[in-house]
């Protein structure tokens, strides 16, 4: 009798496997766990996008908490995203944008065109943060509190459902 | 027209195979034998549909009939008449039609050598390769049907993805479906035994044939697989541990293991245990591999359309078929153990070590493949499992298998020979020799090579079963063993190829401006100029490279970028100069100043010896199985019940 | 679908640039073969499924260019691993490491082979010392094998 069960096992491996697969479909593997929740934003020094003779560093980020959005005007999500960015900026919501590898010329005739949310823009022409970062493709979205630390990561276009059920709560939870 | 006929007969081929599942189990039930026999009608049917089918879609490829979705995205009309043909499996939609073809020429095969054995096994075995047939028909009628039209017709395809568009990868692909799809006879055949009631050595021999084919094929597709990936893609490796190559590999290691654990159960009557289970799991990968590549669960270079319904439904039909015959297992299999006696030193013992080894690497291929998803799924984070994982895990199961190969060539059957055990054991000081030999030979070539111990230890093993395979007295050699001397043979060739390219190889990037020269393992890569190009659906730059060894002119090499205007995609073909020794190797990089390009530049020792081996695998396999069929015309062995 | 285009899109702007061969000059050749290997093990972020040698984006050539630096500047392999980790996380390394939460990984197939060794054993054990039972037919056995045999050469 005992030997009996023994040959259910397989099946039973089996079952498990099929559960972990079922849940491994609803997963999309190209989403990659940030390693920098919970730490600081990493030092910089990078020019100022719409004044190269400014150097920003951590010190010109805001004090309260922010939004920091990668982009660049290469990238056909992030001109998507880019209306609802705005809306947010009439929010009042402060803004740092990350403008990633790319042409300075581009990247300021689309926030003369589209308008620009930013309250800050960093000039990241080389990727040089952004790799300190741990960015690993644009758009992107980063959480970040009033002490500089990143709290929440959003990669990939951001549109008004994702704003309204992830970003906004985890952003609204460092402001009360 | 045509991709409505090609519709329709996905159609009546469907039909067919329900007709097939069904009507043989009805006549089972009612012990009629005429409805059985309609088992073989419905097999042919179902073949010469799908046969009509995918005819139907690759005629559609050859006229530019864009307003098809499928060829529209995967054609063009500058595209080259035999490439057109091979784009039809060179999509999702086209290479589910394509298994479901396969599976149709094999469940035809299966009824056509199966008239003669026993009528209930067979017309059983036939109905449940109908079910496998039915499941994938449904699968491709509902999600991956590749007849859709589309309107407005657009003006031109999309383009046939340019890595695609290479003679190796488009033999790859149907090879290694035929041997995947291969797996579903023995799979059909093992649950039928088991259904009846018994599995025996008989029914052991007849299915080694089938598995010996679908091992030909598996080898054969993914040593192409890996050729073209070594001269393709310009990174100088043939193997990276990606998911879709691990799902070729798991039902490739199962069905290594299963050939050997059939000659044993059907020499001694033992391991049935293992060669059931085995022959379900050989199959269960397979489908496993398909839900892999065909889901996009998992992150792949090969980068395949994501789709979560097409992996639910890919998913379901693996947990169906598999669930369903390890159920059948746990239900009909028979407990009662054969009372034979071998001794520790016997060829039964070192094959179970194989076969053990063998499922330990299968399960760590599977472990490491779905340890990410896992990994995420239980909320971790985000984890990577790659070449230095499974490299740690196989260099000491490799050992393993080796010295148990040579073993099971230095025993008899059942007990311990010591003149044969002594005789072998002597060839392992020569081996060493020669591997020292080679070693200290290719590290002198290269300063920046090291000794590798471990190298060292793998590439005297190999070398003691090629010496312990061919010291062998060859009078008494006919062609029942000669599959078996040229497969482990392969193996031996295919490990040195292996360990000497994987270890011993050197590369350099440099920047060469026209008539620089640069150093590497004793060879002179000198770049003479480029020129440009016009093919027929890509414009490209020729480099023109001349290899000098001791200021004497080798040969010329022209390696080259491709650009392809309608996928905007850029490919790189590389420069290669054979040797029995060694291959030359240059990719072309960057253009980075008039006249001048970066370029990597590669030594790769021995790496013929891979393909060599891969070759003699695949052939050992081919004579095996030719062996066994000519065996069973002299005895008749299969006896019905 | 959105996903998919998304991809795609970052595809087609990342192979416009093709082959990215370094040309970076090491003070020697243990440093070269070190930072290559070691590149070799890391995976790029943005790709696919590439390490930083193979693959062809900006961000893995960066990525490759600084190991190479590093490497460079004497920094040990293990130093280098921590700089990439503390950005990436566990993700850049191909080789994950030993915690609790790899156990498995790990100890899985170490553990089945002791299994298998230890199961072996014990089965060889038992197959070898399986006296005379078997071989032989019992008497009985062996009356019913000759009745058999002359049934059948009488059918004949």
């Amino acid at each position: 009798m005992k030997r009996k069960v023994f040959l259910f096992l397989p099946l039973i491996v089996l079952l498990v496997i099929c559960i972990f697969l079922i849940m491994g479909l609803k997963q999309d593997p190209k989403k990659i766990a940030s390693a920098l929740i919970g730490k600081p934003v990493p030092e910089f020094f990078q020019a100022d996008l719409l004044d190269n003779n400014r150097i920003i560093s951590n010190k010109h980020l805001p004090k309260q908490p922010y939004l920091l959005n990668v982009w660049g005007s290469w990238c056909y999500y992030c001109q998507q995203e880019h209306p609802l960015l705005m809306e947010l900026a009439e929010q009042r919501i402060p803004i740092v944008g990350l403008n990633y590898r790319d042409k300075k010329q581009g990247a300021l005739e689309m926030l003369a065109k589209k308008g620009n949310p930013f309250a800050l823009v960093i000039d990241d022409s080389r990727g040089e943060l952004a790799m300190k970062l741990g960015v690993d493709g644009a758009p992107e979205t980063y959480v970040i509190d009033e002490n500089g630390v990143i709290r929440y990561r959003y990669s990939g276009a951001v549109d008004k459902t994702i704003l309204q059920k992830e970003i906004l709560p985890e952003f609204n939870k460092l402001r009360n | 027209m045509i991709p409505e006929l090609g519709f329709i007969a996905l159609l009546i081929a469907l039909l067919s195979s329900f007709l097939l599942t069904l009507i043989p189990l009805v006549g089972m039930i009612k012990r009629n034998t005429n409805l059985l026999s309609y088992a073989w009608n419905f097999s042919y049917l179902f073949a010469i549909f799908s046969t009509i089918s995918i005819a139907c879609l690759a005629y559609s490829f050859s006229v530019n009939d864009f307003s098809v979705e499928y060829v529209a995205a995967h054609s063009n009309s500058q595209l080259p008449l035999f490439f057109k043909i091979a784009a039809t499996w060179g999509g999702h939609e086209g290479s589910m039609l394509f298994w479901l073809f396969s599976l149709s020429l094999w469940t035809a095969a299966f009824a056509f050598f199966s008239r003669k054995i026993d009528p209930v096994f067979s017309a059983r075995t036939l109905s449940i390769l109908g079910f496998i047939c039915l499941s994938f028909a449904i699968f491709i009628l509902f999600f991956s049907n590749p007849f859709i039209r589309q309107f407005p017709l657009p003006p031109e395809g999309r383009d046939l993805n340019p890595m695609l568009q290479d003679i190796g990868l488009i033999i790859h692909p149907p090879l290694l479906y035929l041997g995947y799809v291969g797996f579903a006879v023995n799979f059909a055949m093992t649950l039928s035994a088991m259904l009846g009631g018994h599995v025996d050595a008989a029914i052991a021999r007849w299915t080694r044939i089938w598995v010996l084919l679908s091992w030909f094929f598996l080898t054969l597709g993914i040593m192409l697989g890996a050729w073209w990936a070594y001269y393709e893609l310009g990174w100088g490796g043939w193997w990276f541990w990606d998911p879709v190559e691990n799902a070729s590999l798991m039902p490739w290691l199962i069905g290594l293991a299963l050939l050997h654990s059939l000659i044993v159960t059907e020499q001694r009557g033992i391991f049935s245990y293992w060669t059931i289970l085995f022959s379900l799991f050989a199959f269960a990968f397979s489908l496993l591999g398909t839900f892999i590549v065909r889901s996009g669960v998992l992150t792949s270079v090969h980068a395949f359309a994501v789709d979560g319904e097409r992996g639910t439904a890919l998913l379901l039909i693996f947990f169906l078929l598999t669930a369903l015959a390890l159920t059948v297992f746990a239900l009909k299999v028979n407990l009662r153990q054969s009372a034979v006696r071998f001794s520790v030193f016997s060829k039964e013992s070192f094959l179970l070590l194989a076969n053990v080894v063998l499922t330990i690497a299968t399960v760590s291929v599977f472990l490491g493949t779905f340890y990410p998803m896992v990994f995420s799924a239980m909320g971790w984070g985000s984890i990577s499992v790659g070449a230095p994982y499974f490299n740690s895990i196989f260099v000491p199961l490799l050992l393993i298998m080796l010295i148990a190969m040579v073993f099971v060539l230095a025993t008899k059957w059942q007990k311990m020979n010591r003149t044969l055990l002594r005789q072998k054991s002597i060839l392992l000081i020569p081996a060493l020799l020669i591997a020292y030999l080679i070693i200290h030979f290719t590290v002198r070539q290269d300063e920046s090579l090291r000794f590798h111990f471990s190298a060292f230890v793998l590439l005297s093993l190999a070398i003691w079963l090629l010496l312990a395979t061919l010291w062998i007295n060859w009078r008494k050699i006919g062609l029942r063993r000669s599959g078996m001397i040229l497969a482990h043979c392969g193996v031996a060739l295919a490990v040195v190829g292996a360990v000497m390219s994987g270890y011993f190889g050197s590369e350099i990037g440099v920047r060469l401006a026209s008539q620089q020269s640069q150093m590497l393992n004793g060879y002179e890569f000198r770049y003479i100029g480029f020129t440009n190009e016009l093919g027929p659906n890509f414009t490209s730059e020729k480099a023109h490279f001349e290899i000098y060894k001791n200021n004497q002119k080798l040969t010329a090499l022209y390696p080259e970028r491709r650009y392809y205007e309608v996928r905007t995609m850029n490919m790189s073909e590389v420069g290669i100069q054979w040797g029995v020794l060694g291959d030359i190797y240059i990719v072309m990089g960057d253009k980075l100043a008039p006249n001048e390009f970066s370029f990597r530049l590669h030594y790769k020792p021995f790496i013929r010896w891979l393909w060599l081996g891969g070759i003699l695998m695949a052939l050992g396999a081919l004579v095996a199985a030719v062996s066994l069929v000519q065996r069973k015309k002299h005895h008749g062995v299969f006896i019905g019940n | 679908m959105k996903k998919i285009l998304f991809s795609i899109l970052v595809f087609v702007s990342l192979s416009l640039q093709a082959e990215m061969v370094d040309t970076y000059q090491f003070k020697n050749v243990e440093d070269r073969t070190r930072a290559v290997a070691l590149a070799k093990s890391l995976r790029c972020p943005q790709c696919q499924n590439q390490n930083l040698v193979e693959s062809n984006s900006p961000i893995a050539y960066d990525l490759r260019i600084e190991v190479y630096k590093m490497v460079d500047e004497g920094k040990s392999n293990q130093q280098i691993v921590e700089v990439m980790t503390s950005r990436f996380g566990n993700f850049v390394l191909y080789k994950p490491p030993f915690e609790l939460t790899t156990a498995l990984l790990w100890c899985l197939p170490i553990g089945l082979l002791l299994l298998a060794v230890l199961l072996m054993v014990r089965y060889l054990r038992r197959r070898s010392e399986n006296r005379e039972i078997c071989t032989a037919l019992s008497e009985r056995q062996r009356r019913e094998l000759a009745e058999l045999l002359a049934k059948n050469k009488g059918k004949k």
